[in-house]
C-alpha cells in the first residue's frame, strides 16, 4: 500500500453523494437538509442534465454513487437513472425514507442490482417514529424492509438520534436486524436544515448521547460480524477538522448541479451545469485550501450555531 | 438514449459489431474514435453473451472463463488507476485502499484471470526478475488482499 497518498492525488472522486431532488414526501422535524413537500428547488437539473453528469461519472471511472435528496425516489427519472448507473458497473447505494418501496419498485431496485438501498428508521413505534417523521408510517418502513429483502436486495438502516428516540436505539439495531439488513448506521443529530427550527424539542441531552453509545458498544459486541453498526461518537467539529487536513475524495451534488465541498461546510466548490465534472473536481482540491475554509470551521468551535446557516451557499 | 444505448441496440439486432457512422462521410468515420467504439461495444457483447450463457447448475470444469482456484477481486471491491499506482475501494464498508505502482500491477494481473500461481508467474515474467524480489512481494500482497477481503478466490 502506497503511505501518505491523499485525495488531492486523484485523478477524479471515488464517491459521487448526489441528491436528485430536495423534494420530499415527509416532514421530518430532524431533517438535516431543508426537505418536505413543496420544497422542490426551482431550479433542480433536468433528466438530459443528470444524464450529462451520469456520462462523465463513467468517463472518469467514478465507482460509487449514492442517490439521495429529499426522497430520491420522487425523482420522475429516478429509476431510469438508477439502472443507467448499475447497468454501467457503478456501485449505487439508495438513501431513502421508505415509504415508497411496495413491491414493484423493490422488484425494480433487485433487478437494477443496487449494492444496497439505506432506509431511515427513527423510532421501533409508530408513536416515536412518526412524532419525527410527520406523515410518515412506521408500518411502510418495516415492509418496505422485507419487500427489499424478498427482491434479494442488500438494506441497510439509518437511525438519527433525538430525544424522542434516542432511549430506543437498542430496540432499533435488534429491529434492523430482524429485518434483515446488514448494516446500522447512525451519529449525531446535526443543528441544520429543518431541525434548526425544532432543536428545543429534539436535540439529545448530553447524558442521552453518552447511554445511546454505550448501548451502540454493547450492541456492536453482541451483533459482531452478523451486522455491521456504524457510529461517529465525535461531534461535527472534530470531523471537520479531521477533513481539512484529509478531504474525503467526494463530491456532493446538490438536485440544481452545484456541488458542496463537504455537506457539513456552507462551501460551494463547483457548478455541474456550466463546468465539467473533472474541473469541478480540480478547483474541489483547491477549494478545501481556501483561507475561508479553515476559518469557518474555527469560528464554529466559538459558535456552533453556525451549522444553521450550511444552506447559506457561499462559493469558493 | 445515448449514443453507446443507440450502437448496443443496433449491433444486438443485427450482430454485427458496426460502430462507425452509417455514413462514409459523417465525422468520426474511420477514426481512433470508432476504433475505440467498436472495441468496446465487441467487449461489452462478449460479456453480455458469456453472460447470456452461463448456467449456474453446470460445474466450474464446463465453463471455460472460470477455473478452480482463480482469483479475482471480491464482488464490491472497484479498481481505479492513478498516477501515482491505483485504488482499491471496497465499497460496503467503504473502505479505500492506496496502490503503488506494483500494487497496482498486482491488482491488474488479477483482472487477468488466473490462479495466485499463474499471476505471479506472469508478474515475474512482466518485470523481469531474477532476484525473486517480485515474487516475493506480489505474494505477500496478495495474502494481504484476502486477508482483508478484497479478492475471492474459486
Amino acid at each position: 500500500m502506497e503511505q501518505g497518498v491523499s485525495s488531492f492525488d486523484l485523478g477524479s472522486p471515488l464517491y459521487l453523494a448526489w441528491q436528485l431532488t430536495n423534494e420530499c414526501n415527509l416532514a421530518c422535524l430532524h431533517c438535516i437538509e431543508e426537505s418536505g413537500p413543496g420544497k422542490r428547488m426551482p431550479d433542480e437539473m433536468s433528466e438530459a442534465q443528470c444524464r450529462s453528469i451520469l456520462e462523465q461519472v463513467i468517463a472518469a471511472q467514478i465507482p460509487y454513487v449514492a442517490f439521495s435528496g429529499g426522497e430520491p425516489m420522487l425523482h420522475p427519472a429516478f429509476f431510469e437513472l438508477a439502472e443507467s448507473v448499475c447497468g454501467r458497473g457503478i456501485e449505487l447505494k439508495v438513501e431513502t425514507n421508505g415509504v415508497l418501496l411496495d413491491a414493484p419498485r423493490c422488484a425494480r431496485l433487485g433487478r437494477a442490482g443496487v449494492k444496497s438501498v439505506q432506509v431511515s428508521m427513527d423510532g421501533v413505534t409508530q408513536d416515536s417514529y412518526g412524532r419525527l417523521r410527520a406523515g410518515g408510517r412506521l408500518d411502510d418502513v418495516l415492509g418496505g424492509l422485507r419487500r427489499l429483502r424478498e427482491a434479494g436486495v442488500t438494506t441497510e438502516v439509518n437511525f438519527s438520534p433525538t430525544r424522542c428516540n434516542a432511549g430506543e436505539v437498542g430496540k432499533a439495531v435488534d429491529l434492523a436486524f430482524e429485518c434483515g439488513a446488514s448494516a446500522f448506521f447512525t451519529g449525531r443529530t446535526m443543528y441544520t436544515g429543518n431541525a434548526v427550527r425544532s432543536w428545543d424539542r429534539i436535540a439529545p441531552t448530553e447524558e442521552q448521547y453518552a447511554g445511546y453509545f454505550r448501548v451502540l458498544h454493547e450492541k456492536s459486541a453482541e451483533y459482531g460480524d452478523r451486522m455491521r453498526i456504524c457510529f461517529h461518537e465525535m461531534g461535527l467539529l472534530a470531523e471537520l477538522k479531521c477533513r481539512l487536513e484529509h478531504p474525503a475524495a467526494l463530491l456532493i451534488v446538490l438536485p440544481n448541479g452545484l456541488v458542496k465541498l463537504i455537506n457539513a461546510l456552507p462551501f460551494v466548490c463547483g457548478d455541474l451545469r456550466e463546468q465539467t465534472l473533472l474541473a469541478v473536481w480540480e478547483h474541489f482540491k483547491t477549494a478545501w485550501r481556501d483561507p475561508r475554509v479553515a476559518r469557518f470551521v474555527a469560528d464554529m468551535e466559538v459558535r456552533p450555531e453556525l451549522t444553521s446557516e450550511l444552506h447559506r451557499w457561499v462559493r469558493l | 438514449m445515448t449514443r453507446y444505448d443507440e450502437l448496443a441496440r443496433r449491433s444486438w439486432k443485427s450482430g454485427e459489431y458496426k460502430a462507425a457512422p452509417e455514413s462514409p462521410n459523417a465525422a468520426g468515420a474511420g477514426s481512433g474514435e470508432a476504433e475505440a467504439l467498436r472495441s468496446f461495444l465487441r467487449s461489452k457483447l462478449e460479456w453480455i453473451v458469456e453472460r447470456e450463457a452461463y448456467d449456474p447448475l453446470r460445474g466450474p470444469a464446463e465453463h471455460p472463463s472460470i477455473v478452480e482456484g482463480a482469483m479475482k477481486l471480491a464482488q464490491y471491491v472497484k479498481f481505479r488507476e492513478e498516477k501515482f499506482g491505483g485504488v482499491l475501494f471496497e465499497t460496503r464498508s467503504e473502505r479505500v485502499f492506496t496502490l503503488s505502482p506494483t500494487g497496482a500491477a498486482v491488482v491488474r494481473e488479477i483482472a487477468g484471470g488466473g490462479d495466485e500461481a499463474a499471476i505471479v508467474a506472469r508478474l515475474k515474467a512482466r518485470f523481469q526478475d531474477p532476484s525473486g524480489a517480485i515474487e516475493r512481494e506480489a505474494t505477500e500482497f496478495l495474502a494481504f488482499l484476502k486477508e482483508k477481503g478484497l479478492v475471492e478466490q474459486g
